[in-house]
């Protein structure tokens, strides 16, 4: 009986594939003259909604009910495709016209390519010979607090922070002007040296993030020590049908309430992306209850993209800008901050009537980006120039109507590439220009006006055959800083010029993969540690610069292993940096205006070493169930002090259990769509610089119920640090203030999202 | 074009208010221990708040390097749960006596 019903069922998936297949020929038939293709399974089944994003062209094409996409516009061939879907290997292929294509994803029970070798398109270059990794942003807003939180989800990967206003990303200890940020292809410098000044844009737009951890001197390099984070906007959309997404979200903490709306549209080889967001945050509630003054904020942006495409050629034209007013919280008038009564700090109330709006001190931050890309491809070769220009003012306000300082940073940025591909080997060839002017727009002032002038020609050779790849970069850097500021009582002019080099190995053989990574880079001192002579009411220091300073230099040795079968993965990433050279800001012991006085000074010899982990464990009964866990250590010896470096996140365990309900028909009934567990353990913190004190370690536990009201309507609900854990991390920038002012206390969010 | 405009009228709202700034502003003076004592001033017009043009040309005022502010009715305060005075006379870093006194119009 029951080998009559198996035999039965056999016949019927043999026809199942049989219908399926003449469907497939009969769609080709009707669709003659347009490039499809099909994506399959290894069991050949038709996959709904894979993502394939024409690289080249920034297009992303989806597959239909029966795997079909559809490429109607005319590329050039061996444009690249990028075909993904969560849950299954994504393949990258070269596009050939009037060819069918027929692409085979694996299904994975154990996703790595977050963290892993693995097969991915990256405009850093290629992921599987150099330590890139990356993360999706599309869904950030939906899914996290915000986007920086997410991002310092990845092993190896913090934040400074003091509530959701004020954000920024630390990579291997490492933060500020050693961690450089691109958006588009251009570099955001907006006074990024300090830690009040936060990450300068949102997720607003944003497609994915990709970063390499530690120094990188190549194609985006320069002065890139610490890190690189290249953020990328989403891709435009083909077809004329106009579609977008509304999207709101509220917490019960600082009362955040945050809303954006994006609209994609396309018309025949024009293609339009427009995004907008408004945000507004009160001040945040510590786990007592009380609320951290002065943590409120708001945010402002609008962006869009205009690209058309011409045969060969494509042109696209960003612009984006950002408004932001945010308070700067623990601050203190004068004296030690160390030394203040928290309740000098905190309320116990909100006045939603005063509470939101803006007090002292504050920052006002406008910055406008706009962005030219255009590319021409034929055949294996590509030529690519990006050309922006990026304006950032930023303001400080300690009084109510005189800013403390009133800065306006010019940057214009040029970025040719040419890309050529032959047989195994990629090449690629280009410099980096970038011109940049600091004005102060009144008399008082923290950094003196300056300009620079930087230009970074580089090349870099992939290569790459079955299971075996090389790569080797080398590029030449030049700068030019120069002030004439009165307030230095002299001219100043110097050149920083310097050579970097990078190598990488990467060999797979089964299920292992293992890659092993030098890059050397380099990093000029910047104006505020050559010349700050002030108070800073963001870090409330008097801060002085040492003219003296030289080039910070860094050397890092990465190694990554990762093994994967079915069921579980695994991913292992020591690395050990030397940096000579290491810029460093210490208290002179005197006091200046009522502020602790601080000086740059230089240490010889630096050493951070670290090991990254990753687990991801799936049980085979219940597949729809992740488990992942990821460990980040990390160790800085100084050889030139007794004391270790400021800033140093704590090591950590992160946890996170994911139950997708979508098999389950009956919770299907209830819309649910996802349960998300998220817990962190940070160790204690005996490392710590010389105005530092140690940190104690705790538990943070998050919790996110995700439904699915249909497949366009979307909303989460998430319970943040349910156990209501009084913790300060050790990088907090209120650390220092108070004893530690804690980070929120448990509070309640709901997001929301509404595709059309 | 809607929602252009509306995001325009979103990002004009987050520009400084327009409005007048009225705040207090004080006198202070760091404690040993790093706390500070406030000894409330007047507006020239008389009012508990400095406006305006007031507001303005106080933190003008204190904001140099040499400023003198003359009390000249005695000021009371609190240090530590107990009254502090602050005598009439000459305060401020242009002071001979009294340089480490500063003015502060504050929340």
């Amino acid at each position: 009986m029951s080998c009559g019903f198996y035999t039965f069922v056999r016949k019927y998936k043999k026809m199942k594939k049989l219908i399926f297949s003449s469907y497939l020929m009969m769609s080709s038939f009707l669709i003659l003259g347009q490039t499809n293709g099909f994506v399959l399974d290894s069991d050949d089944n038709p996959i709904e909604k894979v993502s394939v994003y024409l690289v080249d062209q920034k297009i992303i094409l989806y597959t239909n009910e029966n795997g079909i996409f559809l490429v109607d516009q005319e590329i050039p061939d061996n444009s690249s495709m990028y075909f993904y879907k969560l849950g299954y290997a994504a393949k990258l292929l070269k596009y050939q016209k009037d060819i069918q294509f027929k692409v085979i994803l694996e299904k994975l029970h154990v996703t790595l390519d977050e963290v892993g070798v693995t097969e991915s398109f990256n405009e850093l270059g290629n992921s599987r010979l150099t330590n890139i990794e990356k993360k999706s942003i599309e869904n950030v807003f939906l899914n996290s607090n915000s986007m920086i939180e997410s991002v310092a989800e990845l092993s190896g990967v913090d934040m400074i922070s003091s509530g959701l206003g004020i954000q920024k990303v630390v990579v291997r200890g490492l933060s500020g002007m050693r961690v450089v940020t691109y958006l588009n292809g251009i570099k955001i410098n907006n006074q990024q040296w300090a830690n009040d000044h936060g990450n300068g844009f949102t997720d607003l737009g944003l497609n994915e993030v990709e970063l390499i951890k530690g120094a990188s001197a190549l194609k985006y390099g320069g002065e890139a020590i610490g890190g690189l984070l290249y953020f990328k906007d989403s891709p435009f959309v083909s077809g004329q049908k106009l579609n977008g997404f509304i999207a709101t979200k509220f917490n019960n903490s600082s009362y955040l309430s945050t809303s954006q709306f994006g609209i994609k549209w396309n018309m025949r080889d024009f293609y339009f992306n427009l995004y907008g967001q408004y945000s507004l945050s009160s001040d945040y509630r510590l786990p007592n209850n009380d609320y951290l003054f002065n943590s409120r904020f708001k945010e402002n942006a609008i962006k869009f993209s205009i690209a058309h495409r011409y045969k060969n050629l494509q042109n696209i034209f960003r612009y984006q800008l950002h408004a932001e007013e945010t308070g700067i919280p623990g601050h203190v008038c004068v004296g030690d901050p160390a030394l203040q009564d928290i309740l000098d700090l905190t309320s116990s109330s909100l006045d939603f009537s005063e509470d939101y709006k803006t007090n002292r001190p504050s920052q006002f931050i406008n910055n406008q980006l706009f962005v030219y890309e255009s590319s021409y491809l034929i055949n294996d070769l590509k030529l690519s120039l990006h050309t922006g220009y990026f304006i950032n003012n930023l303001q400080e306000y300690e009084k109510w109507t005189r800013p403390a300082f009133d800065l306006t940073i010019s940057q214009t940025q040029l970025t040719p590439n040419i890309r050529y591909a032959f047989n195994n080997v990629t090449l690629n060839f280009g410099t980096q220009l970038i011109i940049l002017d600091n004005k102060n727009n009144i008399d008082d002032r923290l950094i003196p006006d300056y300009s620079s002038m930087s230009i970074g020609p580089y090349a870099i050779v992939d290569y790459e055959k079955d299971n075996i790849g090389f790569n080797s970069g080398l590029r030449y850097d030049y700068k030019k800083l120069n002030s004439s500021d009165t307030s230095l009582n002299k001219d100043y002019e110097r050149v920083f010029s310097t050579t970097s080099f990078s190598a990488g190995l990467y060999y797979k053989i089964s299920d292992n993969s293992i890659r092993l990574t030098y890059s050397g880079a380099f990093r000029s001192p910047h104006v505020s540690e050559l010349f700050s002579n002030g108070v800073h009411h963001g870090t409330n220091r008097y801060e002085l610069g040492n003219i003296n300073l030289e080039i910070e230099y860094a050397d890092q040795f990465d190694l990554k292993y990762q093994w994967s079968n079915d069921h579980f993965g695994f991913v292992l990433n020591p690395f050990v940096q030397y940096i000579s050279n290491f810029i460093s800001i210490n208290p002179t012991g005197l006091s200046n205006s009522g502020y602790k006085e601080y000086h740059y000074v230089q240490y010889d010899n630096v050493e951070l070493k670290g090991i990254e982990m990753n687990l991801h464990y799936h049980p085979h009964k219940l597949h729809n169930l992740h488990l992942e866990q990821s460990y980040s250590f990390l160790q800085a010896n100084n050889k030139d002090s007794e004391y270790g470096l400021a800033l140093l996140p704590a090591n950590s365990i992160t946890s996170k259990v994911l139950f997708d309900f979508n098999d389950f028909e009956k919770l299907s009934n209830y819309k649910l769509d996802y349960f998300s567990l998220y817990h962190i353990y940070k160790f204690q913190q005996n490392i710590y610089a010389e105005y530092e004190e140690p940190t104690a370690s705790y538990n943070v536990v998050n919790l996110r119920l995700g439904f699915k009201i249909n497949d366009k309507l979307h909303f989460s609900l998430a319970v943040n640090n349910l156990f209501n854990e009084e913790y300060t991390p050790h990088i907090s920038r209120v650390r220092g203030v108070a004893g530690g002012v804690p980070n929120p206390g448990r509070f309640f969010s709901i997001n929301l999202k509404h595709d059309f | 074009m809607v929602c252009l405009a509306s995001v325009f009228t979103l990002m004009s709202s987050c520009s400084k208010d327009d409005g007048e700034e009225c705040h207090e502003c004080h006198i202070a003076l760091e404690n040993a221990n790093g706390s500070e004592t406030m000894w409330h001033i007047d507006s020239p017009s008389g009012g508990e708040e400095f406006c305006g043009d007031e507001l303005e040309d106080m933190e003008e005022f204190a904001s140099g390097d040499s400023w003198v502010y003359t009390v000249t009715d005695t000021l009371y305060s609190e240090c530590e749960g107990m009254p502090c005075v602050l005598p009439p006379g000459e305060y401020g870093p242009g002071s001979a006596a009294n340089s480490d006194y500063e003015i502060h119009c504050h929340h």
